[in-house]
């Protein structure tokens, strides 16, 4: 108890530095000017120094000064910089509008870009990807579907998985190591047709920011990364459509006031077509009944100056149903979402947010056929709240601090089977399994001296298992920046996270039938502990921002399956798990250039993961599967002219590791009545797939038609994936020669797809 | 609008077709094949006779048998043929002889409980070899075993009811081995027949206990068989297994047969064969025959 008290001491201690001056807060928020939507990240700082705040993730700023006269500048990537003379002898209100690039002069701008990369040199933040959500709309993805996490799969530190998969392995850790948060709520499937586009549809969001380190305490749950997703809010001023035409699915996205100013609807939805196409087709056939789609839905009502509502609702799934004379039946599976969300302004310094939170994945499988039927249910159930505040005490010093409560209902595995295929597939009830679990954290945000900034905190979790066994873990965070100058800067971090979720799959493609589960007695959580160092360089002239960053990652209490587990509709996967350490390190380059004609950047990782479980590979230490040592990834895009651009994404990375069957025997049983077919495998993961590499292109044409009543902008994106069509190795076969010798094959999924998109906007 | 529909499906379908005829080539892949290594399985029969199966495992690269040449050759290269086998135990070393090529046999090695005996395994023509060490366990038998067979107008269900007392003192593993003859193979069972059951169809499967299993050191247990017809023959065997051939047999349980081993995780089996794979054991069966018409 001791080091808590203590910890909390310095919190307090540094959160009550008095200043001799009266000192008054200017806050506000910054909206876009033209939809109403408010600004994530706007920097609003004073003239001629690197005195001043961000907004918050609902667009909030709070700034105390002495008092005195000020030129406050207020600067957003994308919008033309404001400037605003203030003579500050009390609290001011100072709500912000800006104006976004196309309606204002380039160079203003860039500037305000350039302010927004200075921050990034000052913060002392680190481990983090942002890219504005207009970039990823320009890169190109397979089937031209805009999808985030592909983009982030781009970055340095996150490995991809298979061939076109949403998987992402991030700074050595597993495929179920990453938090992804919708508005606030865990998105516990984030995939489309077996793992192969997200569920988030790009039209609805408005910021996408990941973490892979130096994680703020109000975050965890998860060992590797924490990616923050945002939904547009609802355009306050006025009604408009964006939609979009593409080769696998189509979107709309219908937004506007309800009351100006005061409420606003967002409503977005998605859906693939080639069923109905190949019906089409096939006069009616039902040749690959298959389809997704997404839905997402946004209220936003403005109660008063201090108090905001909102309301955001996600509703997506995965349906195949076939019908034949033979068979009937099918799968369905996807999330439900939604939360509400109250913001409250207790004072200029005290912000609140209260946000209640419903997440439910679920999926069913049903299979009738002469005599047999099937069908197989799972869902996982999310009950919470949380209630979040931040106090901005003065300019060097902000306090975040917070309570989280979530009840997880599991009820896996709920078989029924009839017939033959119940000798094979035994009925079970499915347990219902419930934890409770509860988090209270603080962080200070605290600038030692004008170079020197501290962020510090501690997030303390408990879970109390269905049988009763309460875990509680502190998890202490801690980063700290040096800025050698307004161009460099030096950063070091620390951070400790724990899991509590596992998610079952031994498969290296999503299945539905892949389960999160929560600890219990015996399995107990997955803890991690981050060190990360690095170094930043701002190239000003060019707009040109360098990182580097080296970690070091220890992983404790991991979570694999036992040799020879069978994990498809196990009900008794615990028998299944077995219990080890892991170990990660690695360094990672980026160069990013967001401005100008010319934009993209490099990112390069050379990375090491292992790991060590008693019960697997005789006990060996071996390295994990997405240990890949090697992952380059050239992302540009370049504007010719006003309305026609060219993107591209090169890739390359060492192949992944996997576990080869190098022979087998054969093994009479126990009566000598039979023999069984054994196979041998090398050791874990000791194959590696061959190196792959691919350039995806885009051609991006805009049109724009300007009528009294009817302003309509168009985009053509024509493009391929894997243009020069190289495989892209992801699973192994023996193929025989002509002569009759054979040969190990690597292949891949997908070879040179073109594809062609419409989008637009009105 | 139907022109538009239709330039939409022969847009689509050019895309489809462009998509299929452009999957990239595979790339080779080196992968060092598992070197040939004997395969050891083994009990002891009626007559308290030690048999050995001895084959070598295989290479995923091995040719494909596509003549019955290759096949013939392809059988040769799997089974030890004309191997130096012995047993070693107590100072004394007994040479098994070849029944057929893979099938060794001794019959005059002097079988005692809890003795330790050691296989040595040397076949010239490939010069491969292998060592294993084992125990031999004593025989145990079943304290009561019936079929309780139910007969209706449509069907017959047969179901094998035994109990089964363990040694309190020590620690020991057994397997419960259920081998059905169906009455479509012809002749009676004849469970010494191990290798040569011919047209004989038989089917086989098996239970696993430990001392785990046991309540106040006996087990009681009722299993309906599958598949079974009035007339087919049944031998329930128990046979007392080392802690290392339990394992075995525990993970190819598991495993189930070669399907459910392709999607599941991949496994490593236990082996106490020094440079092979498979399990050396010492373990005698005590079986009860069943004719189910009898019954």
């Amino acid at each position: 108890m001791k080091k808590y008290f203590c910890f909390f001491y310095f919190l307090i201690l540094g959160s009550l530095q008095l200043f001799c001056q009266n000192q008054y807060t200017i806050s506000g928020t910054v909206y876009d000017s033209i939809s109403g939507e408010t600004t994530i990240g706007s920097l609003v700082y004073i003239k001629g120094t690197t005195t001043g705040t961000a907004t918050n993730v609902y667009g909030f700023y709070s700034l105390t000064l002495a008092e005195g006269k000020y030129d406050i500048v207020i600067s957003y990537l994308g919008y033309a910089t404001q400037n605003k003379t203030i003579d500050l002898k009390g609290n001011i209100t100072l709500n912000v509008q800006l104006k976004p690039a196309e309606n204002t002069l380039t160079e203003v701008v860039v500037s305000a870009e350039g302010n927004r990369e200075k921050e990034q040199i000052r913060s002392a933040q680190m481990s983090t990807i942002y890219i504005p959500i207009e970039k990823i709309k320009n890169i190109p993805t397979i089937g031209g579907e805009t999808d985030i996490i592909k983009v982030m799969q781009l970055m340095p530190g996150v490995k991809r998985g298979g061939e076109g998969q949403n998987n992402m392995y991030v700074r050595g850790g597993s495929g179920d190591d990453n938090l992804i948060l919708l508005d606030e709520a865990v998105v516990y499937n984030v995939s489309h047709l077996f793992g192969f586009f997200s569920v988030f549809n790009n039209d609805a969001l408005k910021e996408v920011n990941m973490f892979k380190g130096g994680f703020p305490a109000q975050y965890g749950g998860r060992l590797s990364s924490v990616m923050d997703i945002r939904m547009k809010d609802g355009d306050m001023q006025k009604f408009h459509v964006d939609g979009g035409i593409g080769t696998l699915s189509s979107h709309l996205t219908l937004q506007g006031p309800i009351i100006k100013d005061k409420m606003s609807f967002l409503i977005s939805g998605r859906r693939s077509y080639i069923d109905q196409l190949l019906k089409l087709i096939y006069k009616g056939q039902n040749v690959l009944p298959y389809h997704f789609y997404d839905t997402n839905c946004k209220l936003n009502y403005k109660l008063s100056d201090k108090d905001r509502f909102y309301f955001s609702f996600y509703y997506g799934d995965d349906i195949l149903k076939s019908s034949s004379s033979f068979l009937d039946g099918g799968f369905q599976l996807g999330n439900n979402i939604s939360t509400m969300r109250w913001n409250h302004l207790f004072n200029e310094k005290l912000f609140s947010n209260l946000t209640f939170i419903h997440t439910r994945f679920r999926y069913t499988i049903d299979a009738q056929a002469p005599g047999n039927s099937f069908s197989a249910r799972s869902r996982i159930t999310d009950l919470g709240f949380k209630y979040d505040f931040s106090y901005f005490k003065n300019t060097r010093s902000t306090i975040k601090y917070g309570v989280h409560f979530t009840n997880h209902s599991f009820r896996p595995n709920v078989v029924n089977s009839a017939g033959e295929i119940s000798e094979f597939v035994k009925s079970t009830e499915g347990k219902l399994i419930a934890t409770q679990e509860l988090v209270v954290y603080a962080n200070h945000e605290f600038d030692i001296t004008e170079k020197t900034k501290l962020n510090y905190g501690l997030r303390q979790s408990f879970l109390l298992t269905q049988k009763g066994r309460l875990y509680f873990n502190p998890e202490p965070r801690f980063s700290v920046s040096y800025s050698i100058n307004d161009k460099q800067s030096l950063k070091f971090s620390y951070s400790r996270m724990v899991q509590y979720l596992h998610l079952v799959s031994n498969s290296t493609i999503t299945l539905p039938t892949d389960l999160w589960y929560p600890v219990s007695n015996r399995i107990e959580p997955q803890q991690s502990d981050q060190l990360a160092a690095g170094y930043n360089y701002l190239f000003d002239k060019v707009k040109t921002m360098v990182s580097a960053e080296a970690y070091y990652k220890r992983m404790y209490h991991l979570i694999e399956y036992r040799e020879g587990a069978n994990l498809i509709l196990n009900d008794n996967y615990e028998d299944e798990l077995v219990a080890g350490n892991g170990e990660a390190y690695g360094f990672e380059f980026f160069v990013q250039k967001t401005s100008g004609r010319f934009s993209g950047w490099v990112g390069y990782t050379i990375s090491w993961a292992t790991r060590k479980f008693d019960a697997l590979n005789h006990g060996k230490r071996y390295y994990a599967t997405y240990d890949r040592r090697h992952d380059l990834s050239v992302v540009g895009s370049f504007d010719f002219t006003k309305r026609f651009s060219t993107s591209f994404a090169w890739v390359y990375a060492t192949g992944q590791r996997f576990t080869p069957v190098t022979g087998s025997y054969v093994m009479p049983n126990s009566s000598l009545t039979n023999v069984d077919m054994l196979l041998i495998y090398a050791d874990r993961n000791s194959g590696i797939l061959p190196a792959s590499h691919r350039l995806d292109i885009s051609f991006i044409i805009k049109s724009r038609l300007n009528r009294k009543h009817l302003k309509w902008t168009g985009e053509w994106h024509l493009g391929a994936y894997n243009f020069y069509n190289r495989a892209q190795p992801f699973r192994v076969d023996v193929q025989t020669r002509e002569d009759g010798s054979a040969r190990y094959v690597a292949h891949g999924l997908f070879g040179f797809i073109p594809f062609v998109a419409y989008n637009f906007k009105f | 609008m139907d022109f538009v529909k239709y330039f939409l499906i022969a847009g689509y379908i050019s895309v489809l077709l462009l998509f299929n005829s452009c999957t990239p080539k595979g790339i080779d892949i080196d992968v060092e094949p598992a070197e040939s290594k004997i395969v050891v399985a083994s009990q002891i029969v009626p007559q308290k006779n030690i048999i050995v199966s001895l084959t070598k495992s295989f290479s995923p690269l091995e040719p494909i048998a596509t003549t019955e040449q290759v096949a013939q050759d392809a059988l040769n290269k799997f089974l030890v043929n004309n191997a130096f086998v012995t047993v070693s135990y107590n100072g004394q070393v007994d040479t098994l002889d070849m029944l057929v090529p893979g099938i060794y046999i001794s019959t005059n090695t002097l079988l005692t409980n809890y003795n330790n005996y050691t296989l040595n395994v040397y076949e010239p023509s490939t010069g491969l070899s292998a060592s294993a060490l084992t125990t031999m366990l004593p025989q145990v038998p079943f304290d009561t075993v019936y079929p309780i067979i139910t007969r209706t107008p449509v069907d017959t269900t047969v179901a094998i009811r035994y109990i089964l007392t363990d040694n309190p003192n020590e620690e020991n593993y057994y397997v419960i081995n259920y081998i059905l003859k169906q009455s479509s193979g012809g002749a009676n069972l004849d469970i010494s027949s191990y290798f040569g059951n011919g047209s004989n169809k038989i089917l086989s499967s098996y239970e696993l206990l430990n001392d785990a299993s046991f309540t106040n050191n006996v087990y009681t247990h009722l299993s309906t068989l599958e598949d079974v017809t009035p007339n087919d023959s049944i031998a329930v065997e128990v046979a007392n297994i080392t802690r290392g051939y339990y394992e075995f047999l525990t993970a190819s349980k598991r495993t189930g047969g070669l399907l459910t081993q392709l999607t599941s995780e991949p496994i490593h089996f236990p082996t106490n064969v020094v440079n092979g794979y498979g399990y050396f054991n010492a373990y005698y069966p005590n079986a009860k025959v069943f004719s189910l018409s009898d019954y």
